[in-house]
């Protein structure tokens, strides 16, 4: 047995195992597929700033062809020069930049500036057409541009982005800046959706604690500036978060932000490039997601050897059981049974491991108690009957069966009389224990004498006999009683008893007492009466008489009738009459056969004259 | 004649109270010379910023945002006073002003458009207030320090108020140069605010001579001075 529970502790493991292994080997690969993602996102935002920084490229390019415009360029000197009336060249240049710049939405532009080496709108296009005259020279770029660079910034003003370019408009004698172009460039729904388009990711865009565009439900963003202002430290330090994660609505999103340049990066502007995370791969996702050519045969699952391993781990645990459970109780089994027939004193119980050797010993030790110990008084009625009816003691449902016998009770004494009547199949009388002794019938003129009076009391009856009024003498002493049977006279039967009163029969090992369990031996050959050398005196002749109408009753009766040994049924039938005579002081003893609840029975009937 | 006596005795009590402070005031004066990213004139880079192959790049024209202070050579009161500032053409003018304390510093706005002036982080300082074009925002600022007022519409607009009890200061002018008149004799502490912070300091002892100092900001924290 220890093999086998070790294997099924090991069994019992490797499912335990297994089970943790399906819900923790998804968790590295999710970490490895979120890992993936924010790479993705890493690249995304990488490619983000290429864009932005290549579209300002572009568009300071486009701006810096304008400057060239030599309308442009004279109207610009005109006013840096203060020549010219200020509206007049408003007009000018505004229709000008209007003339250059037809399509100022579809190129996504919000407006262009025209101002003079002094940083005054000379005039400009998109917001605020109609304004001009101010000073915007301390706008760095702007300032920028009239010192004779090219370059760009990203404003944050009035709740929107613009990404700004400016050139200086240098003079036609090219000796001097005589003023600057400004654009500025739509930063919000369309460059989002550019974005996207290019990027596969959604896109938002921050500024201050507002998303002021996005490709996502703006509504479902609300978090989204909070969660930008707790990393604004490692913003600032590497210039983009690391991949995080943001759960909105029923989604989980994985995200990076990272600032604009320029002035609006001081107003906290952001784009968040977003991508939707993979679900979780717990075990019922991946097995919901599983597709029937996962498991296809032939394919990449192992079923060869899955079923080899779990046909071996079947073998292991069937081969355990055999040699350690069942191989066992089937030498057991062999061994009770060899003991059952005698062929075995006691159970090698050194075979046998754990329980299989506990029972082994308690059978042993039963078996002593059997061999060392008196048995109950229904198994030595049960004998009783075995020795009278079979050398090999099966009683074979026969009139004697064990079943008439009723079992002693251990105290008060039972009256001997329910035991006799067991044995006999007398009709049983109420017990005498402790009371007053039944009336005693008159003697029968056949049975003889009449029958000795009952005994006070049970306790001068320390073998416990059972009293029984004679059968045979229901007429006229019915409570006569006798002593039935000694337990030792029946423990001692001879196998095969013989037909002499002066043979002490050989103790029967106990194990004669279990054969009735386990195995059934042949009946004994019965042998003829005539075959005995007891004179043919009356009580012999008696007796025959007795075995011989018992034999015709069972006959008659349809009980079997080879199973009745002759010679130990006469034995038995003076074993007990010689009982009775000592016991009542009677003379002898006469026995009758009657039918009793369809079966051959036997009564027994005390004579004292 | 008798007037004559009678004068004499005055003017030269006179002359001795005044001896004291006539023999111990001096002159301090230097250059400051700033880091490139200080004198770029931007303080918020976009991704470009090229030179045109035309003319040549001017300088960036000196806003008066870079100040030489010079702290206690001995106790001195700075007289509160109103300071304007005027923002125009989105700049400041001028961009840092050196009061004492409990002095006011009018703000106004003379652009087209609005600005949201604040001390950020400090609003118990200065908290953001919308200024409309044209209107004008007094703010009292009582305890010494340094206050940087920004715009938060446009960034790039910064006033810093140095809020402070010596009347030693002077505003660089294009080339760097400084000038520091009448300050006394003894251990000073001399300072050069530039681009909304402290850029300089250094201890000086104040001689009847005066200083001549040449003062090399680096771009980073090393500080390369140079005492003549």
């Amino acid at each position: 047995m220890f093999l086998s529970k070790i294997w099924f502790v090991l069994v019992g493991l490797l499912a335990g195992v297994a089970v943790t292994a399906a819900f923790v080997a998804p968790r590295p690969a999710d970490r490895h597929i979120e890992q993936l993602e924010g790479q993705r996102l890493d690249r995304a935002q990488y490619a983000a700033e290429q864009m932005l920084k290549s579209d300002a490229h572009r568009w300071i390019d486009s701006v810096a062809k304008l400057g060239r415009d030599a309308h442009l360029t004279e109207a610009l000197d005109s006013s840096s020069r203060g020549a010219g009336e200020p509206k007049a060249l408003h007009e000018t240049v505004r229709s000008r930049l209007k003339a250059l710049v037809p399509d100022r939405a579809a190129a996504g532009v919000e407006s262009l500036v025209a101002v003079d080496s002094k940083g005054r709108v000379v005039a400009r296009i998109g917001d605020d057409e109609g304004e001009y005259g101010e000073s915007i020279a301390g706008a760095e770029v702007v300032a920028d541009a009239l010192r004779g660079y090219l370059s760009d910034d990203v404003w944050g003003a009035s709740g929107r982005l613009r990404r700004v370019g400016a050139v200086p408009v240098i003079s036609r004698s090219r000796e001097r800046i005589v003023g600057a172009l400004v654009v500025a460039v739509e930063t919000g729904k369309r460059l989002a959706e550019i974005w996207k388009r290019n990027l596969g990711v959604d896109v938002a865009i921050v500024l201050g604690k507002t998303v002021v565009s996005s490709t996502l439900p703006e509504a479902l963003l609300g978090q989204l500036p909070e969660l930008i202002e707790q990393h604004a430290t490692e913003i600032a330090n590497h210039k983009r978060t690391r991949p995080l994660s943001l759960d909105m609505g029923n989604k989980r999103m994985l995200l990076i932000a990272a600032p604009f340049v320029g002035e609006a990066s001081e107003q906290r502007a952001y784009y968040v490039l977003l991508n939707e995370k993979s679900p979780k791969s717990d075990p019922w996702v991946l097995l919901s997601n599983a597709k029937s050519d996962d498991l296809r045969w032939g394919g990449d699952f192992p079923w060869v050897p899955l079923a080899l391993g779990m046909l071996a781990m079947i073998g292991i645990g069937l081969f355990l059981q055999r040699i350690e459970v069942e191989g066992p109780i089937r030498r057991l089994r062999a061994e009770v049974h060899s003991l059952a027939r005698n062929e075995l004193q006691k159970l090698d119980d050194t075979r046998y491991g754990g329980k299989l050797g506990g029972v082994a010993r308690d059978i042993n030790a039963t078996v002593e108690r059997f061999t060392h110990a008196p048995p109950p008084k229904s198994e030595m009625a049960k004998k009783d009957i075995a020795a009278i009816l079979d050398q090999s003691g099966s009683a074979d449902g026969q009139s004697f069966d064990v079943s008439r016998a009723k079992p002693a009770k251990p105290a008060p004494a039972p009256n001997p009389a329910s035991v006799a009547a067991s044995l006999f199949g007398a009709p049983k009388l109420p017990p005498t224990v402790g009371g007053p002794p039944p009336a005693v019938a008159p003697p029968s003129p056949v049975a003889g004498p009449q029958a000795p009076a009952a005994p006070t009391g049970s306790t001068s009856r320390p073998s416990s006999l059972p009293t029984l009024p004679s059968p045979l003498e229901t007429t006229s002493s019915p409570t006569e009683e006798f002593a039935a049977v000694s337990p030792s006279s029946l423990i001692e039967a001879p196998s095969p008893p013989p037909l002499r009163r002066d043979v002490t029969p050989p103790p029967v090992p106990v194990a004669a007492g279990l054969t009735a369990a386990f195995a059934t031996p042949p009946p004994a050959p019965r042998p003829a009466p005539a075959a005995t050398n007891e004179p043919q005196d009356a009580e012999t002749v008696h007796f025959q008489q007795v075995f011989e109408e018992y034999i015709a009753l069972r006959g008659k009766c349809g009980e079997s009738t080879t199973s009745v040994s002759a010679e130990k049924f006469l034995a038995k039938l003076k074993s007990n009459r010689d009982q009775l005579v000592a016991k009542y002081s009677c003379r002898t003893a006469r026995f009758s056969v009657y039918v009793k609840d369809g079966k051959a029975a036997i009564k027994a009937t005390p004579v004292r004259s | 004649m008798m007037r004559y006596r009678l004068f004499s005795p005055l003017f030269l009590c006179g002359l001795l109270a005044l001896a004291p402070s006539l023999a111990t005031a001096a002159t301090v004066h230097g250059m400051v010379s700033l880091p490139e990213e200080i004198k770029s004139g931007r303080r918020f880079l976009g991704h470009w910023r090229v030179e045109n192959t035309t003319v040549a790049v001017q300088p960036a024209p000196a806003r008066g945002d870079t100040v030489v202070v010079l702290v206690g050579p001995k106790p001195q009161v700075l007289a509160p006073k109103n300071t304007p500032v005027e923002i125009v053409g989105m700049q400041a003018n001028p961009a840092t002003v050196v009061v004492g304390e409990g002095a006011v510093v009018e703000f106004r706005n003379s652009d087209k458009v609005s600005h949201d002036l604040s001390v950020p982080g400090r609003p118990e300082i200065m908290p953001p207030e919308r200024l409309a074009p044209g209107t004008v925002r007094k703010q009292r600022f009582g305890i010494s320090g340094e206050y940087v007022v920004r715009c938060t519409e446009y960034p790039h607009i910064v006033i810093s108020v140095i809020v402070t009890s010596s009347p030693f200061f002077a505003a660089v002018d294009e080339k760097g140069g400084f000038k520091l008149l009448d300050v006394p004799e003894g251990p000073a502490t001399l300072k050069v605010w530039s681009n909304g912070r402290w850029v300089h300091e250094q201890a000086v002892e104040v001689t009847p001579r005066g200083l001549d100092l040449t003062i090399k900001v680096p771009s980073t924290a090393n500080k390369d001075v140079t005492e003549q």
